[in-house]
This record gives structure tokens, C-alpha cells and sequence, in this order.
């Protein structure tokens, strides 16, 4: 149908962002939630089919405010199987694109930097999955200076750029290096050989919950 | 089976393929080869002596290889005719079922495939569908997980006559499964392999669950779906009972199955839709209700019958609604779900619609077709005066045209539906299509561009589909140019080169070359043969340095009326930016070429005739308005 006489729906919207163009083709199978890593191991209330219908069904405040929009890591899981081949984590970054456009923020926590550190020379940029990180140019003390400046609405918190960054300029509250490492120290001065697992949040932590528990040596951290 | 194979006038041809296929309707020769079985079929009684020696055991795929079977077999008990074969590939000549037969002397290893001709008056295909292989969906586990099987297994296993007798075990270590899953659209509903719904699965999921439950009261079953489908009589009560017997039914397509090594039970993750959450059950045993597929040889039976396939494989009826069980060829009907899914009622229903379409044609001694046919003038076609050409023959959809050196090309009118191709394929002019005549045509053309033609967008519509399209835009109320002149041809193959240039050179503003798309033409490959030309002639122009867009090719269906609108308005739009006077130009720069690439038109009998008479035709309505003042 012709739609220039009307402002558009927030599924056309959705569906003329990049990545959005075809959320109206999904019956609601649930394949993509079966696979979802965040819904089984993170948050319940993260749901890609039912973020998928509030668009179908233009329910626009619901979908911003929804975890879902914030939480996808794009692995696409869920994409391999979708009957319907939609690129579920497309439809959902075109919805976080237009949220952010409506001035939502992300609830995740994100990394900052510290400007009297960065040097500017882009590691981070080139190490970010998620394209967060990018270099500023602005006047400090009458020179112009390089810096990083990272993207909230992009940073999914996954602090490689942390790791990566050789100066240590970047941080992730919770993660960041100094934490770590006092966490190592505390679990060292019990004074008995200690095995340091470092794990990761998604997969290996899930299962260290779920079944691993009891095969653990007793001086695991 | 055993009635029709008992009836007098039923002779029925098993273990026989069909190769070839000739003539037309009421006069069909057919070659078959029936295959050497290596058993006398006069002597043997089916007694079974011969499989009960044969010492070879090969997998049985009547029973899905659950079983084995000998190499001297029948394909299942109830085998119509019951006649033994002996599998030349597994037999190791070791002979001892001649000795089995004893005095009977059926067996013989010297019997060689016979090829025969029968004169056939009409062909029914039923060939049946095929299953989807879901090992092609890892996130299933087929082949991987003993005990994740597909409908079809559960089928023999819960047969009383299939290996197990009746008793549903699980593959892995025999024993009864006490929780099952079904799973729903395998490989249906599914982009990555098969788009349709496979129409009979819902209800077979529940006849399995049924009766499952009524055998093992105690077994614990769920249903994974996306939906349920209850859409005949009698069938959402069923579905109400099955219910009422405990069985669940969860709304979620299963994102995974995984397995426990040692006991071999399998996890099923899904999302309980209706609650929102992912939840995870452990069941012994899994049954993946698969899609239906059409018959792996599906492409050879139909270039065999020469009928059309839809999209996906299915053979493709004539009209979907209204000749749902005729194929495009007359005298060839489809029954049964070879023509696309279909349940045990609605394949009855088609065979029994078949039997009476075919019945028509057996007790006809005449047969009415389509008054639309291609005629050949014998004078003008040089196959006659000894050249090499057949053209008309490469573009007949329906082998309808024969040629043969020194005689004219000559159509079987029975065969020729009436799409035209070969009129406009034909370089010299030589054929013409009763009712589509190029005289017809062209007084149509010039009647439609006599008056400010360089204003005018001009449609070539087929009869099936873009006629269809336009049709629709109209009933719909889609606005588009009324400066459109649009004329009907029956298929897109009609659309000679000839119009085209002929409507140029009467200055129209723009051409629309509009069709069928490729898998919707009504004409085998009609489309096809249209489409090649239209992109030649897109490369004539584009070297004439013609404004681009002034000739359009789009193939618009019968459903897509507001693409039709969009297109002649686009077009409506390009000649508006062109600009009158640029335009003017054009026209008057290409006139002498088209005139001079369409000069053979002129040469059709009747062809000046009409013209005449269309010319006389436009003068009088011009006096007429004239008088009238307008």
C-alpha cells in the first residue's frame, strides 16, 4: 500500500533500518529463544520472539524498554535455526538503533576511559567486536590530542578492549584490571596452592553452576 | 488394491517404468519397460519357498532398514500381484530357490527387461510424494541420537506388521519407551529447506499420539508445534479428544536436542510459548514428524509426461482452482499428493476426479479444444523449399510442431494450446494463431496509438497473469495513468518483436513487455521463451540509444495489481521527465529503423488489410468527435 500520506509504523521503521527488513515475516515459533544463551543463563525476561512480535505489533515503548533490545550479543545462535531465516540479532540492533535515536540509554554496564591515560593509538578500536570504540581528536592544554571515545549505545560490556588496551586506560566496572587482580590476591593469601579458574560469564560460569559444582577441587576460586 | 488387480478391465503393470511418451490426448503411445523380475509371473503362486532358502540378507526399505529381507523377495506382504523378484545386485547365484521351486519351475535367470508400446488414451500420474531427510537439520540429532527417529519408523515400529510386530521399542537398547516427543514441521514451514505446510502433519502427529496412548496407556507424550491445524471434518474434535487423553500439546519449535551418552535419553529445549519460558524435558524416545517432499525422481517422471513443476518440485496443475487435477498437457491428470500434500480424503477425492476426467476422454470419439491454435502457411515456411530452420519446434512448449526436412512445419492441433510462441518465434512470418492473428494484433495496435501515441503508455499484457494484474488494479481502485492502452495476448511468447517495433514506430511514449513470472506461466515455458526475446530486444534498443525506461520488461502476476498500478505510473513518470519535445525527436530519429526492422510484418496476408480497416475505424471516430465537438 502507499504509505506517504502517513508517518510510518514503527514495524515499517523497523524494517527500513539495516538489519530490520524482515520482522514481519516471523510466526513465533520460539526456535530463537530455545537457543538463546542470555535467556537460559542471564536474564528470563530476555525474549527475541516476543521482542519480535511487540514489533509486528508496533508496540514501540514496550520494545525500548524491553532487556531484550539492550542484551543481544550477536552471536546468532539463534539465526542458524530460524525457520524463517530472519537475522534475528539484525531486527534487534535496528530496534536499539531506533531507541537510541529516541534518546533511550543502554542498562548495561559499559566501559569508560581515562582520558589522562589513552594515548590514542586505536587498539581498542580494532580489537572491539561491536564497533564501540572510536578516536576523537580534541584541543588539551592548546595542543590537539588523540583519544578513545567509546560508543555507550554500542558497548556490550565484554571488556576486550580492556584486556586489550596497553596502557590500561579502559575499564569495565566490575571487570577492570585493578578488581581482578585484587580478587586474585585475596584468594591467594589463604596460603594453600590455589588453581585460578578464569571463567567466562556466558558459558563456562553457566556450567560450573549447573553440573560442574561438585567435581571442583576444594581451593577453586 | 487386490479388487482392482481381480477387475476385468484393470491391467495393472507393476515393477514397470514409463520411458516415453508420445502423441496427444486419446492417442497417447507410451513405451514401458517392465522389468526382469527373474520369476516366471504365469508360474509363480507367491508361495514364498525361494525367500525362505535364499541364504541373502539385505536391508529391507519397505521397512525403512529396520529389517532385512532376503534377495529373492516381495516388497510387502500385501505385494499386488504377489509375485516373487530376485535382487540381481544382492543374489550370489547360489541357485538354491530353483530348487526350492521344485516342479513350479518359476524361476528364471535368463528373463531379460522387456520394452513394449501401448497405444494409451488418457495418463493419470500418481506417483505419490517422497520424505524429508531431517538429518539435514543438525540441530536435531538425526542420525546421531539412536533414539530421535522419524514419523515414517515409528510407522513400522508400531505396525503390527512391521519388524517389531507392534512393539514400540526404542532403537538403542530395546526396551519400551515410557516419555515420547513428536516433533512438528521437520523440514515444513521452514525457508532453509521447504517453505509449505506439509498439510497432513497436525492430525497424523495426533493419530500417532492417539494411538500410542491407546496401546500404552501409561506413556507420557507431547506434541512440539507451531501451530495446529484442524481444518477438515471432524478433525479439531479429534484433536479435543486427544487432549482429554493427556497428551500435551506445547507451543515452541524446538531450538535443540541433545542426548545423554550413557542412558541415550534425549533433552528437549523449547519455549513454552504460552508461559514465555524456556524449558527443558527429558524424553526416551523422539519422533520427528517430517515434511513431505515430492518423489526424488520427480524431474525425470516430468520431463517424461512433459507437465510443468511449481515451485519446490510438485507437478503443476492448470489452474489451481478450477482444473485443480488436470496438467497443462490435456489428457494427463495428477491424483494424489504428487501435485503437492495432501491427506488420505483429499487424495481420494482427486483420484476419483481424475477416473472421470479421464473417463470423459475415453468415451469421446471427438474432443473439443481451445479454437486458439497455431496454423502453418505451408508456402511461406522454408523448411519447405529444403532449408534448415525449426525454430517454431525449440519454442513449442508442448512438442506440438514437428519438423522434418523439406516439408513445411506441420502442428498438431491437438497438442497446441495456444500460447503463440511459435507465431512470434517464427522469423519469416510462416505461422499465424487463429484469433491472435498479426493482423488482429496490429489493428489493435494502430487503433490504440491513432491519437497523441507519444502521450500514451502502451501495455502487452498475457492473457493469465499481467491481464490478471491490471484487472485487478482496476476492481481494486488503484490509480494509475489513464494514459495506459493496454491489449491482451494470451502469453508472453506472443509479444513478436514486430508489435513492439511496429508501436515505436507509431510514436509511442512507452512500451510495457509484461508476463507471467517464470514458475507461474500457464504455458510450460512460454514465459521463458518470451522473456529471451524481450531481453534481445532490451539490447536493440539500449544500442538505438533509446531513453532508458521507455521499453519495460515486468513480470506481474494476476495478485500483484498494485505493481501493476506502480509500474505504469513509473512509466508514465519517466516519459513526463523525457519531455515532450526531447521525445518528439526520438520518435522521429528511430522511425525509419523500426519501420525497417518490422517491414516483414508487412508482408503477413491480411496484415494491410487490417490496417486499412483500423485505419478507417480511427478516422471515423475522430470525424465523430469532431461532429460532436470535442
Amino acid at each position: 500500500m502507499e504509505t506517504k500520506d502517513r508517518p510510518l509504523t514503527f514495524l515499517e521503521q523497523v524494517e527500513a533500518t539495516p538489519g530490520g527488513e524482515h520482522a514481519s515475516v516471523c510466526y513465533s515459533c520460539g526456535t530463537c529463544v530455545s537457543r538463546c544463551l542470555i535467556q537460559q543463563k542471564q536474564e528470563p525476561d530476555y525474549n527475541p520472539r516476543q521482542l519480535l512480535r511487540m514489533v509486528i505489533m508496533n508496540m514501540r515503548e514496550e520494545a525500548f524498554s524491553s532487556p531484550t533490545t539492550w542484551m543481544c550479543s550477536e552471536c546468532d545462535l539463534c539465526y542458524s535455526t530460524c525457520p524463517q531465516e530472519i537475522h534475528i540479532s539484525g531486527v534487534i540492533g535496528a530496534v536499539k538503533q531506533l531507541a537510541v535515536e529516541a534518546g533511550y540509554e543502554t542498562p548495561l554496564e559499559v566501559v569508560t576511559v581515562d582520558e589522562s591515560l589513552c594515548s590514542g593509538c586505536g587498539i581498542c578500536v580494532m580489537t572491539c567486536p561491536y564497533e564501540a570504540p572510536h578516536l576523537i581528536e580534541k584541543m588539551v592544554d592548546g595542543e590537539m590530542d588523540r583519544f578513545s571515545e567509546v560508543d555507550a549505545e554500542k558497548c556490550m560490556g565484554c571488556g576486550m578492549c580492556v584486556a586489550a588496551c596497553p596502557i590500561g586506560a579502559i575499564a569495565r566496572p566490575g571487570v577492570s584490571n585493578a578488581e581482578v587482580a585484587g580478587q586474585i590476591s585475596i584468594k591467594k593469601k589463604r596460603g594453600v596452592p590455589s588453581l585460578v579458574v578464569f571463567i567466562c560469564d556466558w558459558c563456562l560460569r553457566a556450567a560450573e553452576d549447573e553440573t560442574l559444582l561438585e567435581s571442583y577441587p576444594d581451593n577453586r576460586i | 488394491m487386490v479388487d482392482a488387480a481381480r477387475h476385468p478391465k484393470i491391467d495393472v503393470r507393476t515393477y514397470t517404468q514409463v520411458e516415453r511418451v508420445e502423441g496427444f490426448v486419446g492417442n497417447f503411445k507410451v513405451q514401458l519397460r517392465e522389468k526382469a523380475r527373474y520369476v516366471d509371473a504365469d508360474r509363480c503362486n507367491g508361495c514364498g519357498d525361494c525367500a525362505k532358502v535364499c541364504p541373502i540378507e539385505v536391508p529391507n526399505p519397505f521397512e525403512l532398514n529396520l529389517a532385512p529381507r532376503k534377495a529373492a523377495y516381495i516388497s510387502m506382504s500385501q505385494s499386488v500381484p504377489l509375485l516373487y523378484t530376485i535382487d540381481q545386485d544382492a543374489c550370489i547365484h547360489c541357485y538354491k530357490c530353483v530348487e526350492a521351486c521344485g516342479p513350479l519351475d518359476a524361476i528364471d535367470f535368463s528373463q531379460e527387461d522387456k520394452v513394449v508400446w501401448e497405444d494409451i488414451g488418457a495418463i493419470v500420474a500418481a506417483t505419490g510424494f517422497g520424505h524429508f531427510d531431517p538429518g539435514q537439520i543438525p540441530e536435531f540429532g538425526y542420525g546421531v541420537y539412536p533414539n530421535v527417529i522419524t514419523a515414517m519408523e515409528m510407522e513400522r515400529l508400531n505396525n503390527s506388521a512391521g519388524p517389531t510386530i507392534g512393539n514400540l521399542i526404542r532403537p538403542s537398547d530395546r526396551t519400551n519407551p515410557k516419555r515420547v516427543a513428536i516433533i512438528n514441521c521437520v523440514g515444513s514451514r521452514d525457508k532453509r529447506f521447504n517453505e509449505w505446510c506439509s498439510n497432513f502433519c497436525c492430525m497424523y502427529a495426533i493419530k500417532n499420539a492417539v494411538l500410542l496412548k491407546q496401546m500404552y496407556p501409561e506413556i507420557k507424550l507431547s506434541v512440539y508445534y507451531i501451530d495446529i491445524r484442524t481444518p477438515s471434518k471432524g478433525y479439531e474434535e479429534f484433536y479435543d479428544r486427544a487432549r482429554k487423553m493427556g497428551i500435551k500439546f506445547i507451543q515452541g519449535r524446538p531450538g535443540s536436542i541433545t542426548e545423554d551418552p550413557e542412558t541415550h535419553n534425549l533433552f528437549v529445549q523449547s519455549e513454552d510459548m504460552t508461559v514465555g519460558k524456556v524449558i527443558e524435558k527429558e524424553y526416551d524416545m523422539v519422533m520427528l514428524n517430517q515434511a513431505a517432499v515430492p518423489q526424488p525422481d520427480v524431474d525425470d517422471v516430468s520431463s517424461v509426461l512433459n507437465v510443468q513443476q511449481s515451485p519446490g518440485g510438485w507437478f503443476m496443475e492448470y489452474h489451481p482452482k478450477l482444473r485443480p487435477v488436470d496438467s497443462p498437457t490435456d489428457g494427463i491428470f495428477f491424483a494424489g499428493a504428487c501435485q503437492g500434500p495432501k491427506d488420505i480424503p483429499s487424495s481420494v477425492a482427486s483420484g476419483s476426479a481424475t477416473a472421470s476426467r479421464a473417463g470423459r476422454i475415453l468415451h469421446s470419439d471427438e474432443w473439443e479444444i481451445e479454437p486458439i491454435i497455431a496454423e502453418v502457411w505451408e508456402d511461406r515456411c522454408v523448411m519447405a523449399d529444403g532449408k534448415k530452420c525449426g525454430i517454431c519446434a525449440r519454442a513449442c512448449p508442448y512438442d506440438a510442431i514437428t519438423i522434418e526436412d523439406g516439408k513445411a512445419a506441420h502442428v498438431t492441433i491437438a497438442k497446441c494450446h495456444g500460447c503463440g510462441g511459435c507465431v512470434a518465434e517464427c522469423p519469416h512470418n510462416a505461422i499465424t494463431q487463429l484469433h491472435y492473428t498479426d493482423a488482429q494484433i496490429l489493428a489493435q495496435i494502430r487503433a490504440l496509438l491513432a491519437d497523441k501515441p507519444e502521450e500514451k503508455v502502451f501495455a502487452f499484457r498475457c492473457h493469465w497473469c499481467s491481464y490478471g494484474g491490471a484487472d485487478l488494479a482496476g476492481t481494486s481502485h488503484f490509480e494509475y495513468s489513464a494514459n495506459e492502452r493496454g491489449i491482451r495476448v494470451m502469453c508472453s511468447a506472443r509479444m513478436d518483436n514486430d508489435f513492439i517495433y511496429e508501436a515505436f514506430r507509431l510514436g509511442a511514449g512507452a512500451v510495457l513487455y509484461s508476463g507471467c513470472h517464470p514458475q507461474d506461466c500457464h504455458y510450460i515455458t512460454g514465459q521463458i521463451v518470451g522473456a529471451k526475446r524481450a531481453e534481445r530486444l532490451q539490447k536493440i534498443f539500449d544500442k538505438m540509444e533509446m531513453s532508458p525506461g521507455r521499453f519495460r520488461i515486468e513480470w506481474i502476476s494476476a495478485a500483484e495489481g498494485q505493481k501493476y498500478a506502480n509500474v505504469i505510473n513509473d512509466m508514465q513518470k519517466t516519459i513526463d521527465e523525457i519531455g515532450k519535445e526531447k521525445l518528439l525527436a526520438e520518435i522521429d530519429r528511430l522511425k525509419p529503423e523500426m519501420e525497417k526492422r518490422a517491414r516483414r510484418m508487412y508482408e503477413v496476408p491480411n496484415v494491410n488489410n487490417a490496417s486499412d480497416y483500423s485505419d478507417q475505424m480511427v478516422q471515423a471516430i475522430t470525424v465523430k468527435e469532431a461532429e460532436d465537438g470535442n
